[in-house]
């Protein structure tokens, strides 16, 4: 390799990331044998690559502990419900048992008539499996996303954020028939405001609008469980969400108040300690 | 005895992966004031994996997914660009990452610090390789004049709501 010809800068990247055979490697090193300069870039790069690790990798073995804990009980429900992928998969076999079936009932037939046909019957072409796309999403918590979703409509409706105030006579008995909640969850330190009915999963769910001693506003979702349980919790934006599964209902809390907050507001409702 | 062995040995890859996801989320979120923020992400997307985390195509799902979700947290869209800070006293590689524009950031902290290739890399970034290749170059390029001093790096301003 001329020591006049400069390489392609993004063939120096490769080499430092790996991305590169050992040839082409050996190629590469011996160009930097001959090029100081572009030497020491690339040791500049391999030393900023190690103390990014270095620095980083401290970062994440703090509190890990606790995200494996709750990795483990998610676990449980990942199993106990299919996810997208496994859907996909089930669907596929179905289409290549019926694929096959198609065939064999086809190779019957017409071997009745001919034994030259089965024959060729019996060389049909075997069904194949496509596997999901590697980049596929992961399965969307749709609790969360109605949580989050239900608080911007209506939490801060200054006008209407709720149909029904919790004042109104029969509200807790309204509310609690048609979720189909023994009774509706009340807050430690929050006031209920009111609710509203939304169109759930299955049943209708209800939304419950709490406000703090501070004035936030808090939204509490609660439909019959259904699905892949929500992770514990999330962050959309300027709000925490707190999600929790019981007694056959799946729970909501969402609002603009810290996490460590919520989910105290969360447990005084009935959320599992985490 | 063997079932143990295994069990052992998932735990441990479990123990990796929560290490890698949350230093992963820490170092995409940058903020220092939303670490809690970004360990609420990796938790929540260590949750949502399938079981066998541990697999190679899990973890790239699992890291597209964090910054899938980072990006919908600070609501920018890559290839429109990124409030970039400028680099000013800054003397620590953490603090230098930071200061990057959030595309570039992602290329170099997926490369560098998650170890993927760079067709992974582009999988999970969403963007084409060349355009990995790209950000992770000026990324580089960035951090270097950053060592080299505090020279201002001022780019092309814009908050994106």
């Amino acid at each position: 390799m001329s020591q006049a010809a400069r390489l392609d800068e993004t063939e120096l990247h490769a080499f430092v990331d790996g991305q590169v055979d050992k040839a082409r490697a050996a190629e590469i090193s011996a160009y930097l044998g001959a090029n100081a300069f572009d030497a020491a870039r690339v040791a500049g790069w391999k030393a900023q690559n190690a103390a990014i690790r270095r620095a980083y990798s401290a970062l994440g073995g703090q509190e890990a502990n606790d995200a494996i804990r709750i990795k483990r009980t998610a676990d449980v429900a990942v199993k106990q419900a299919p996810s997208r992928d496994d859907l996909r998969i089930r669907a596929a076999r179905r289409r290549a048992g019926a694929i096959a079936l198609s065939f064999a009932l086809g190779a019957v037939a017409v071997g009745g008539v001919a034994l030259l046909l089965q024959r060729a019957a019996s060389h049909a072409p075997a069904a194949t499996i496509v596997a999901a796309p590697i980049a596929a999403p992961l399965e969307e918590p749709a609790l969360a996303a109605l949580g989050f979703s239900a608080y911007r409509a209506y939490a801060d409706d200054g006008v209407h954020a709720v149909e029904i105030a919790a004042r109104e006579p029969g509200f807790a008995r309204y509310f609690a028939e048609r979720s189909g909640l023994e009774r509706l969850p009340a807050a430690a330190g929050a006031r209920l405001i009111g609710g509203r009915l939304l169109p759930g999963k299955t049943t209708p769910a209800i939304f419950l609008l709490f406000e703090t001693g501070d004035g936030a506003h808090l939204a509490l979702v609660a439909q019959r469980a259904s699905g892949v349980a929500s992770a514990r919790t999330a962050v959309d934006d300027r709000l925490n969400g707190v999600f929790w599964r019981a007694n056959g209902f799946d729970y909501a809390l969402t609002g603009p108040v810290d996490e460590a907050r919520l989910s105290g507001f969360a447990q005084s409702m009935g959320a599992p300690a985490p | 005895m063997m079932d143990a062995r295994i069990s052992d040995f998932a735990s441990k890859a479990h123990e990796r992966l929560a290490a890698e996801t949350r230093s992963f989320a820490r170092a995409l979120v940058g903020e220092a004031d939303a670490m809690p923020q970004a360990d609420a992400l990796a938790r929540q997307c260590l949750e949502r994996a399938p079981a066998n985390a541990e697999s190679a195509l899990v973890r790239e799902k699992l890291f597209a997914e964090i910054v899938r979700l980072n990006r919908l947290r600070i609501r920018i869209e890559p290839h429109e660009g990124a409030l970039r800070p400028v680099v000013g006293a800054a003397r620590d590689i953490v603090a230098f990452v930071q200061a990057l524009p959030l595309e570039e950031r992602e290329a170099l902290l997926v490369v560098a610090l998650g170890g993927f290739s760079y067709g992974a890399a582009a999988r999970i970034l969403a963007a084409p390789r060349a355009v990995v290749v790209t950000r992770l170059a000026r990324a580089r390029a960035a951090l270097d004049a950053a060592e080299r001093g505090p020279v201002a790096r001022v780019g092309h301003l814009r908050i994106v709501k």
